[in-house]
């Protein structure tokens, strides 16, 4: 009987956390089976959305950091 | 950056040998995903900027006393302190950013509620980057916990669990509401979207 791969297990191969048994019987459901790729796809997607979300802090906040590790060096040091 | 192809373990040992240029690297290398991170947990810009500041002053301050244990994880490493500094600050100042709900609870409706006024119109008025922070930021808290600690602190499922006292499927089981919740939100403000542009 084929398995049938839910969306955990789907989230467990895009970030790696499937064994190798496990992520070579996800990537062959992933040739055969239009749903475990749609749900992969739709998972990479979603991902990609997320690398774009990011922000940029204040270089104000930036260097104050900046000052503070310059200070805390020497006076280590 | 000259020293931006170095390692973390390498900068480390240069910003304490005297290279500052080194941490400057570091804190290149990372303070987006740290200010992100702590911006859609905490959902407020200038209490972020404070917040990321302190997760740099107390990884500056663990180094310089020679408290690092540099295993090679310092993205893992530095997105915890900065997960463990929002935790802090919610509890000192009973602020809690959340509602507690069940993990089996779908919430696209309740979030749908809370998202749409500002998720929408941003879609509509800006770009889907604005909505998507948006719609994470409208996630249940353990959603956007496990979230944003997998995305961005790459740190393992079974990690997460350990750090939040919860079972590894439990982890698992958050990350696929917060992913169901995001995809059906994205969904919804998309055709929200082309209904205005669009109307029949």
């Amino acid at each position: 009987m084929k398995r049938r791969f839910t969306q955990i297990d789907t989230i467990k191969f895009v970030y790696e956390e499937s064994s190798p048994m496990q992520a070579k019987m996800y990537m062959k459901s992933l040739d055969n089976n239009d749903k475990t790729f749609s749900c992969f796809s739709e998972m990479i997607d979603l991902m990609s959305d997320m690398d774009d979300v990011l922000l940029e802090p204040s270089q104000s906040s930036v260097d104050k950091i900046l000052v503070y590790a310059k200070k805390s060096r020497k006076v280590a040091s | 950056m000259k020293n931006s192809h170095l390692s973390d373990s390498q900068l480390i040992q240069n910003y304490l040998t005297g290279c500052d240029k080194s941490f400057a690297v570091l804190v290149h290398r990372y303070k987006s995903k740290v200010f992100s991170s702590i911006y859609l947990m905490m959902r407020d810009k200038d209490l972020a900027e404070d917040l990321m500041q302190e997760v740099f002053i107390k990884f500056v301050d663990i180094l310089t006393k020679g408290n690092y244990k540099d295993e090679g994880k310092l993205k893992a490493w530095i997105l915890r302190v900065a997960h463990n500094v929002c935790i802090d600050y919610m509890r000192k100042n009973e602020r809690l950013p959340f509602y507690k709900m069940p993990d089996n609870y779908e919430t696209v409706s309740e979030l749908h509620k809370q998202a749409e006024k500002d998720a929408e119109s941003l879609l509509i008025q800006e770009d889907t980057r604005v909505a998507l922070r948006s719609l994470i930021k409208n996630l249940p808290f353990e959603q956007r916990q496990v979230l944003l600690m997998r995305h961005y602190a790459d740190m393992s499922f079974k990690e997460i669990a350990d750090l939040t006292g919860v079972s590894l499927n439990t982890a698992l089981g958050r990350m696929r509401y917060a992913v169901n919740n995001l995809r059906k939100q994205i969904e919804v403000n998309k055709l929200a979207y082309e209904e205005t542009l669009y109307p029949n």
